[in-house]
C-alpha cells in the first residue's frame, strides 16, 4: 500500500509538476496571443543553456544568473519575437503560424548546437540545493522537486490572478478575441501582444531552468522534446484552461508511474510486460492522441479562414515540359560523371523525398489540410518494400500507406489546422516509436528500427543511373497526376474545402468523403516516395530516415522546406527536395557555411511570416506576372470559379459552371442569382 | 518582401549550381580533408615516449622509411596505394545534436597515429594519407558509401555507435577494416573486419568479471539487478550480461528496461531498494547512469556493488560523486599508469598534438592503427587488400606494445581478459588485478541464445 502511495503520490506528483510547468507556458501564450508556439520548449532550452553558461561556465552566482535569464533574457526574446515575427502573423492562416513556430524551433535547436556544440563535452546543470532532500513515506524528495512543484502551483495561481484579475490580463484576452475591438476600447494591441510574448517566454525560461537539471541528458534536443511530451497536458485544457492543464499533467504523470508500478510480468507474462514497456515509452504521445480524438475541438479557435489564397494552376503543358526537363537533367546528372557519386547519392534521396513533398502539395497546398505525418507514411512504404521485395512491395507499400492514411483521416475528419497538425504529429511519433522504431510492438520490424534492413531494386533497374532516372520519371508522373487533379473537379472541390469548409457543406459537398480521399491519396504518394527512397538507399534503411525529430533526415525541416519553397505548386517540391538534401552537402563542402546551412531550414520557416505562399510562387509572381497561367482562352465569360463574384455579380452561367465543376446536380440557387 | 524571396531563391540556385562542381568533392564528407603527414613537426625527439624510431612500448615500430625490397607482387596496384603513399580512412561519430557519444577522441587518435607513423618514415617509406568521415550517429551507412567511392586501401581505427549500419555496404565494396572497436555483433562478425580487442558477439561472452565479483561478493550477487536503456543495442547487451553472470552464479531479482530519455529514475530505484538489490549493473550512457546513481544516493540507498562497463571509463563518470566506489571495466591500460607504459605516453603525446580528448576507445583506435601498420609493413611491396587481410589473420598475439590487454585479433577470438578500475575520490584507481590484465580462456562462455541487436 505504501508502495502504491509512493508511486502515485510522490513519483506521480514529481512528473506531473514537470509537465505542468512545461505546459502552462504553452497555454498562456496561446491564450494571450492565439498562437500555438511549437518553439516553446526550444525557447526554454535556450534559457536553460544561457543559465548554464552564466552559472556553471562563467561562475556567476546562481541567483544573479537566474535573474539575468528570467528577468532580462527571456522578456527580451519575447519582445523581439513579437516585434519581428508574431505581430506579422495576425490573421495569418493556421499553417503559416504552425510553420513559422516550427521553423523557430528548428532554428533555435540548431543555434544552440552552434553556440554549445554537442558531442564533445558532457554538460551538467546541477539541481537547486543539490543533494538536499526531505523524507516523505520512505522516499527522499529532493528540494529541487519540491521547488518544481511549488513553481507549478505558484504559476497556476499567479497566472489566474494576472489573466483574470488584472487589466493587462483582460486586455490580453480581449486582443486575442478581437484585435480591432480591443483597440477600439482603448487597448494598445501592440503593447499587449508584446507583454503576452514576454510573459510566455519568461514561463518557457522558468520551465527550461527547472527541468534541465532533472533531465539526465542536458542537450538541446532532449529539452525541446520534453515540452512536446507536455503537449498532451496542454490539450487536456484545450490550450485555454490552466486548471484543466494541471489535471492533464497529473493524468500524464500518474499514467506513466502506474505503468511503472504494475508488475505486468506477473500479470501476463513476458509478452504483456514487453507490450507495457513499449507503450510506456510513448505514454505522452498516446495520451496526446487520445485527448485529441476524445475531447471535442475548441470551436472558438476555428473562426473563418481569413486568408484566401489562390493556388496557381499551371497548365498540363507547362508541367509536362518542366517534367521532361527534370527527367532530362536527372539523366545527365546520373550519367555524365559531372557530379561525384557521393553527390548523386544525395541527389537521389532528394528525388525520392520530392515525391514525399508532392504528397504535401496535394494535402496541404491544394486541400489545406496540415499533416506532419507524411514522412511516417513514407516509412510505411519503405517497411513494406523491405518486407515484400521491390515490385510487390512498392505496390503493397502504396496501398498500405493509403489505408493507414485513411485511418488517420478518420479522427481528423472533424479537425482543422492546429488540432490536425498535432494529431498527425502524435501519429507520426507513434509510428516511429511503436510501429517501426525502438519500441516496436511487432518484433519482426525491429531490424528496421536500427537501420538493419535493406531494399532491393526491381529487376532491370539495379544500376544507379537507371534507378535515378526511374525515380525522376516517377516524380514526373506524380507531378502530372497532381496537375490533372488540380485542373479537374476534384481539385476544385479541394480548393473549395480549403477556402471554406462551412460553405462547402452548405453546398452539399461531402467534406468527410473528400478529406478521406485526399488523405488516402496523399499518404499513398508519400508511401511511393518512401519505397523509392528505400530502394535508392538500398542498405541500412530504417527509422532514422523517416523520423520527425531525430535521425539523418528529420521530418520537421522537410515540412519546413516544402512549405517555404512553395507548397502550392509541384515546382516547389521540385526545388524544395533538391535544396533539402543539398544544404547539408553544401555545408560539407564549404565548412564556412556549414552553420548557415544547418540554420537555413529553420530560418526559412521563420521567413514564411513574410511570404505565406512560399518562395517559388513569390518569385514567379515577381518575375512573371501573377504566377499562374491558364490555358483556357482568355475572354470575359465563363469565369474560373475562383474568380467568380469578383467585380460583377454571379450570373446564371457562372452558377451553372460552378455546379458543373463541383459536380452538384441539386439545382441552382436562384435567390443568389437575382440579387443585384 | 520580394527582395527576401529572391535572395532565398538565389541561395537555392547557388545550391543547385554547386552540384556540378567536382573539385569541391575532394573536400566532401570530412572536416579535414586529406591529412598528408610528411610535414609534421615534432620529429625532434620530443619525447617522454622514448625513441619513436625503433620502439613503441614493447612493440617494434612497424613504421619506417626503409623501402621494401622486391617488385610488387601483383600486377595491378591496389586501391589507394601509390609508390609513395597509402590512403586510409577513419569513420567515427563526431558532430551530432543528440548526445555526447563515447566515440569522441577516436578520429584524433587515428590522426595522431598517422602523424607518428609518417614521422617515422611511413610504411616501408610510403606516407599514410588519412581521410576522415563523420558518421554523426545516423549516417554510418552514408559515409561508408563515401569511403567506398574514395579509393581507400583500408579503413583504420573506425568506431561508430550505430555500427550495425554500413556493414553490407563495406563488405560489398571490398574495403578491409581494422576498427577501434565494435558496438554490435553485426560489425564484429562482418567480413574482413579486425579489431585490437575482439568482442561484442551475440552468443559468446567474457564472464571473467562476473566470476571475480562472485568470488569477492558472494552474498551481494545473489541480489543482482540489471538495468538498460530500452533501445535494441543496449537491451540485448544487458540481457546477454545477465545470462553470462547467471552462469557465474548470480541471481537477478530486477531486470528493467528504462525508456530512452527517461527523466524520473525514482521508480526503478525504489524497486531495487524494496527488493534489497546489492549488485547493480547498467547498460546505458554516462549522463543517464549518473542521474540514476544520483537518485540512488538521494534515496539513501547504494547497492554494495556497482558494476560498469568500459563505456563508463570517462572523466565525467568519475566526476560524479554518486559513482564513488563503482567498479569500471577497461580493455586498455589505465591512464594513471602512463608513466610506466611508454606506448601510452606516445598515444598521449600525439593525441595532444591533434587536440583530442583521451579515451579508452581512442587508445584502441591508436592500437588499431599499429595493428594495421604491423600487417601492412609485413607485406613489403605486395600491398593488396587480400594480402593485408591474410597478414592480419596471421597476427595471433597483440597488445599494442602495452596499450591494451593481450588478444588474438587474427582469428577474432573473443577477448578473455579483464581489468577492474574503481572510482575513488573522483579518480579511477586499479582494483583488480594488481598488475596487467587477468586472463583465462575459461572466461569465455557460450550463451543459450543469440542476443542480436535487432532483438
Amino acid at each position: 500500500m505504501s508502495d502504491l502511495f509512493r508511486f502515485l503520490v510522490i513519483f506521480g506528483l514529481q512528473s506531473a509538476a514537470i509537465y505542468a510547468v512545461a505546459a502552462s507556458g504553452l497555454v498562456v501564450t496561446y491564450t494571450t496571443s492565439g498562437i500555438f508556439n511549437f518553439a516553446h520548449g526550444a525557447i526554454g532550452m535556450i534559457a536553460a543553456f544561457t543559465y548554464w553558461e552564466l552559472s556553471q561556465n562563467r561562475g556567476w552566482p546562481a541567483l544573479v544568473a537566474l535573474a539575468v535569464v528570467l528577468l532580462i533574457e527571456a522578456p527580451l526574446i519575447g519582445w523581439i519575437l513579437d516585434r519581428v515575427l508574431m505581430r506579422r502573423l495576425t490573421g495569418a492562416s493556421t499553417i503559416t503560424t504552425i510553420v513559422v513556430t516550427i521553423g523557430l524551433l528548428v532554428a533555435l535547436v540548431q543555434l544552440a548546437a552552434i553556440i554549445w556544440p554537442q558531442g564533445t563535452t558532457t554538460r551538467v546543470l546541477p539541481e537547486f540545493f543539490s543533494g538536499s532532500s526531505i523524507k516523505m513515506v520512505g522516499v527522499n524528495v529532493s528540494y529541487h522537486s519540491l521547488i518544481v512543484l511549488a513553481c507549478a502551483i505558484g504559476v497556476a495561481v499567479g497566472l489566474r490572478v494576472v489573466l483574470y484579475g488584472s487589466r493587462l490580463g483582460v486586455a490580453m484576452r480581449a486582443v486575442v478575441d478581437d484585435r480591432n475591438l480591443g483597440g477600439l476600447n482603448g487597448v494598445d494591441p501592440d503593447r499587449v501582444s508584446s507583454a503576452a510574448w514576454m510573459l510566455g517566454c519568461m514561463l518557457a525560461a522558468l520551465a527550461g531552468v527547472l527541468i534541465a537539471p532533472i533531465l539526465p541528458q542536458f542537450t538541446p534536443v532532449a529539452l525541446t522534446l520534453l515540452v512536446i511530451s507536455a503537449y498532451a497536458a496542454a490539450m487536456v485544457g484545450r490550450l485555454r484552461s490552466l486548471p484543466l492543464t494541471f489535471v492533464g499533467a497529473l493524468l500524464l504523470g500518474e499514467f506513466e508511474n502506474l505503468l511503472n508500478f504494475i508488475d505486468t510480468k506477473r500479470l501476463g507474462g513476458d509478452a504483456v510486460a514487453d507490450l507495457a514497456r513499449n507503450l510506456q515509452a510513448s505514454a505522452p504521445v498516446i495520451l496526446l492522441f487520445v485527448v485529441l480524438i476524445c475531447l471535442p475541438e475548441d470551436r472558438t479557435s476555428l473562426g473563418a479562414n481569413r486568408v484566401r489564397n489562390l493556388i496557381p494552376r499551371p497548365s498540363l503543358r507547362t508541367v509536362t515540359i518542366a517534367v521532361a526537363a527534370y527527367v532530362a537533367v536527372a539523366f545527365v546528372v546520373a550519367q555524365s560523371g559531372l557530379v561525384s557519386d557521393n553527390t548523386v547519392r544525395e541527389l537521389g534521396k532528394g528525388v525520392a523525398l520530392g515525391v514525399v513533398m508532392l504528397s504535401l502539395v496535394l494535402l496541404t497546398g491544394y486541400a489545406g489540410q496540415v499533416s506532419l505525418a507524411q514522412l511516417g507514411f513514407a516509412g510505411i512504404g519503405a517497411v513494406v518494400v523491405w518486407k515484400l521485395g521491390p515490385v510487390v512491395g512498392l505496390v503493397g507499400g502504396v496501398l498500405v500507406a493509403a489505408g493507414v492514411g485513411a485511418l488517420v483521416a478518420l479522427p481528423a475528419l472533424k479537425m482543422r489546422g492546429l488540432y490536425l497538425a498535432l494529431t498527425t504529429m502524435a501519429f507520426a511519433l507513434l509510428l516511429e516509436k511503436n510501429v517501426y522504431g525502438d519500441n516496436a510492438v511487432f518484433s519482426q520490424l525491429k531490424p528496421f528500427a536500427i537501420g538493419n534492413s535493406s531494399a532491393e531494386r526491381p529487376p532491370g533497374l539495379g544500376g544507379d543511373t537507371a534507378f535515378f532516372v526511374t525515380m525522376a520519371v516517377a516524380f514526373g508522373l506524380v507531378a502530372l497526376l497532381l496537375t490533372v487533379i488540380r485542373n479537374g473537379s476534384f481539385g476544385r472541390r479541394l480548393q473549395a474545402m480549403k477556402d471554406s469548409p462551412a460553405a462547402c457543406s452548405t453546398l452539399g459537398l461531402s467534406l468527410s468523403a473528400t478529406k478521406l480521399q485526399v488523405f488516402a491519396l496523399s499518404a499513398a504518394i508519400a508511401g511511393l516516395g518512401g519505397g523509392l527512397f528505400a530502394m535508392w538507399k538500398g542498405s541500412s534503411v530504417g527509422r532514422n530516415d523517416f523520423s520527425l525529430l531525430e535521425g539523418a533526415l528529420p521530418g520537421l525541416p522537410l515540412v519546413l522546406v516544402a512549405v517555404v519553397l512553395g507548397i502550392t505548386s509541384v515546382f516547389g517540391a521540385m526545388f524544395g527536395s533538391v535544396a533539402f538534401v543539398m544544404m547539408p552537402v553544401l555545408g560539407g563542402w564549404f565548412s564556412s557555411v556549414r552553420s548557415a546551412m544547418n540554420l537555413l531550414p529553420g530560418l526559412a520557416g521563420v521567413g514564411l511570416a513574410q511570404n505565406p505562399d512560399g518562395v517559388v510562387s513569390q518569385v514567379a509572381g515577381a518575375v512573371g506576372g501573377n504566377g499562374h497561367e491558364d490555358t483556357e482562352p482568355a475572354g470575359p465569360p465563363p469565369l474560373e470559379p475562383e474568380h467568380m463574384g469578383a467585380g460583377r455579380p454571379f450570373t446564371d452561367d457562372d452558377l451553372a459552371r460552378l455546379d458543373d465543376e463541383l459536380g452538384l446536380s441539386w439545382g441552382r440557387c436562384d435567390a443568389v442569382a437575382r440579387t443585384p | 518582401m520580394k527582395r527576401t524571396s529572391i535572395a532565398l531563391l538565389c541561395t537555392v540556385l547557388l545550391v543547385l549550381s554547386a552540384c556540378g562542381s567536382r573539385v569541391s568533392d575532394n573536400e566532401a564528407g570530412s572536416g579535414q580533408g586529406l591529412n598528408a603527414g610528411g610535414a609534421q613537426s615534432g620529429g625532434d625527439g620530443s619525447g617522454g615516449g622514448g625513441d619513436t624510431k625503433n620502439k613503441i612500448g614493447t612493440l617494434e615500430n612497424p613504421c619506417s622509411a626503409a623501402k621494401a625490397n622486391g617488385a610488387a607482387g601483383s600486377a595491378k596496384p591496389a586501391p589507394g596505394v601509390t609508390a609513395d603513399t597509402i590512403r586510409i580512412g577513419v569513420i567515427s561519430d563526431k558532430k551530432n545534436d543528440i548526445t555526447p557519444v563515447p566515440t569522441i577522441g577516436i578520429e584524433e587518435a587515428v590522426k595522431g597515429f598517422v602523424a607518428m607513423c609518417n614521422e617515422s618514415g611511413g610504411i616501408n617509406g610510403r606516407q599514410l594519407e588519412l581521410k576522415t568521415y563523420d558518421s554523426q550517429i545516423f549516417k554510418t551507412d552514408d559515409v561508408t558509401k563515401s569511403a567506398c567511392n574514395d579509393d581507400l586501401f583500408a579503413l583504420v581505427g573506425t568506431g561508430s555507435v550505430q555500427d550495425q549500419q554500413g556493414v553490407s555496404t563495406r563488405e560489398a565494396c571490398g574495403l578491409p577494416e581494422v576498427g577501434a572497436y565494435s558496438a554490435t555483433p553485426e560489425r564484429s562478425t562482418s567480413k574482413n573486419f579486425f579489431q585490437p580487442v575482439p568482442g561484442t558477439r551475440s552468443n559468446v561472452f567474457n564472464n571473467g568479471p562476473c566470476k571475480y565479483l562472485k568470488k569477492k561478493f558472494p552474498e551481494a550477487v545473489k541480489k543482482a539487478a540489471v538495468v538498460y536503456t530500452d533501445v535494441p543495442a543496449a537491451s540485448s547487451r544487458g540481457l546477454a550480461t545477465k545470462e553470462a553472470c547467471i552462469k557465474a552464479g548470480f541471481d537477478f531479482v530486477v531486470d528493467k528496461g528504462i525508456a530512452f530519455g527517461e527523466k524520473n529514475f525514482g521508480p526503478v530505484v525504489s524497486e531495487m531498494k524494496s527488493k534489497n538489490v546489492e549488485y547493480f549493473t547498467i547498460v546505458s550512457v554516462v549522463p543517464d547512469t549518473a542521474a540514476l546513481l544520483r537518485e540512488m544516493k538521494n534515496q539513501d540507498y547504494m547497492p554494495k556493488v556497482i558494476d560498469l562497463g568500459q563505456q563508463y571509463y570517462d572523466e565525467a563518470m568519475a566526476a560524479e560523486p554518486a559513482a564513488a566506489g563503482a567498479f569500471v571495466l577497461t580493455n586498455t591500460t589505465p591512464f594513471a599508469e602512463e608513466d610506466d607504459t611508454p606506448a601510452l605516453q606516445l598515444y598521449s603525446e600525439w593525441l595532444e598534438k591533434e587536440g583530442g580528448r583521451p579515451s579508452s576507445l581512442g587508445v584502441q583506435a591508436f592500437s588499431a592503427g599499429l595493428l594495421f601498420a604491423q600487417a601492412a609493413a609485413s607485406l613489403g611491396n605486395d600491398l593488396t587488400r587480400e594480402a593485408l587481410v591474410a597478414a592480419l589473420k596471421d597476427i595471433h598475439e597483440w597488445d599494442g606494445g602495452g596499450l591494451q590487454m593481450t588478444t588474438d585479433p587474427g582469428s577474432g577470438t573473443h577477448n578473455d581478459c579483464f581489468l577492474y578500475l574503481r572510482i575513488q575520490d573522483g579518480k579511477f584507481e586499479r582494483a583488480f588485478p594488481e598488475k596487467g590484465f587477468e586472463c583465462d580462456p575459461k572466461n569465455i562462455v557460450k550463451l543459450s541464445k543469440e542476443y542480436t541487436t535487432a532483438g
